[in-house]
């Protein structure tokens, strides 16, 4: 059996360089975010939410491209792998946690600027749907079953929760709610805003590869570890099915 | 209370990501402990 290493069983050299960066990230981030940057004109310190809350609901999105792109590649028989599905799964997981933060940080938002901690409007809405339909893609994946069919029910779940994602995007367009449009191409961010902005973009997209990588092994050596349990119970139901061969042989 | 709702988000989003990640290496070095070499592959 193997010995557990300081360095951690799922590291490599990558992702220990990468998890160095996103940490000095982070504390870059954290630097600009809450002392660095301005205040809004019309938002006050509110604003500075807006750097965790606009990336994080970007990378959830693509955390779900990534998952139905992955469960794409399992469902297509040339490249059809497990490692796939779990790229899928790690990616899912880490989505559903930054679309959670998405949520918490745009319901606190919401009480500064709107007075209120949630509206029923759109993008709001849809949002919140997109999260329980990917907590819900969690829960599938949690049904018995052996890895392939968990990859199978999973792969369909998902490459039908992704076509939620314009409904969700474009809903500022197509029903003008109470939630902003954009807030970066529109220009209203600028100077040291807008750099915080895209620190922290780089910040959580690195996050996200080095969450996504780690939980992927996670679940890789989960997968080992119930078939290596599988094969110890078989060989054990086959020695005793050997052994009541033999005392009833040798009567 | 804008300074307060703003510490709350930061605190809650890289204290919650980082309770995430230490359960995640927990549970990982607890599984490597009963696998094979064979069954890290990328180690």
């Amino acid at each position: 059996m193997r010995m557990t290493t300081m360095r951690g069983p799922t590291s490599t050299r990558f992702t220990r360089g990468l998890g160095i960066l996103t940490l000095i990230g982070m504390a870059w981030f954290v630097a600009f975010g809450l002392i660095f940057s301005p205040n809004d004109q019309v938002q006050g310190k509110g604003v500075r939410i807006l750097y965790i809350h606009v990336p994080t609901a970007w990378l959830a999105y693509l955390a779900f491209i990534v998952t139905a792109v992955a469960s794409a590649a399992y469902s297509w028989r040339r490249t059809r792998s497990l490692t796939w599905d779990r790229i899928a799964g790690a990616s899912a997981e880490v989505g559903v946690l930054f679309m959670g933060i998405t949520l918490l940080t745009g319901s606190l938002w919401g009480r500064l600027s709107w007075g209120t901690y949630w509206v029923w409007d759109s993008r709001v809405t849809t949002t919140a749907f997109l999260f329980i339909t990917y907590v819900g893609y969690l829960a599938v994946r949690g049904l018995g079953g052996s890895h392939h069919q968990r990859a199978r029910r999973s792969s369909v779940v998902a490459l039908l929760a992704v076509l939620e994602i314009p409904l969700v995007h474009f809903s500022v367009q197509w029903w003008r709610p109470l939630h902003q449009g954009e807030s970066v191409s529109s220009g209203k961010l600028s100077g040291l805003m807008l750099f915080s902005f895209f620190i922290g973009m780089i910040v959580f997209t690195m996050l996200y590869a080095w969450l996504v990588i780690h939980r992927q092994r996670v679940l890789a050596m989960q997968d080992a570890q119930e078939d290596r349990g599988l094969d110890a119970a078989l060989a054990e139901r086959r020695s005793e099915a050997v052994a009541i061969a033999t005392t009833g042989a040798s009567r | 209370m804008q300074t307060t709702f703003v510490v709350i988000c930061y605190v809650a989003t890289f204290g919650g990501v980082g309770t995430l990640v230490a359960l995640m290496l927990r549970r990982a070095r607890s599984i490597a402990a009963n696998l094979p070499a064979e069954d890290l592959p990328w180690t």
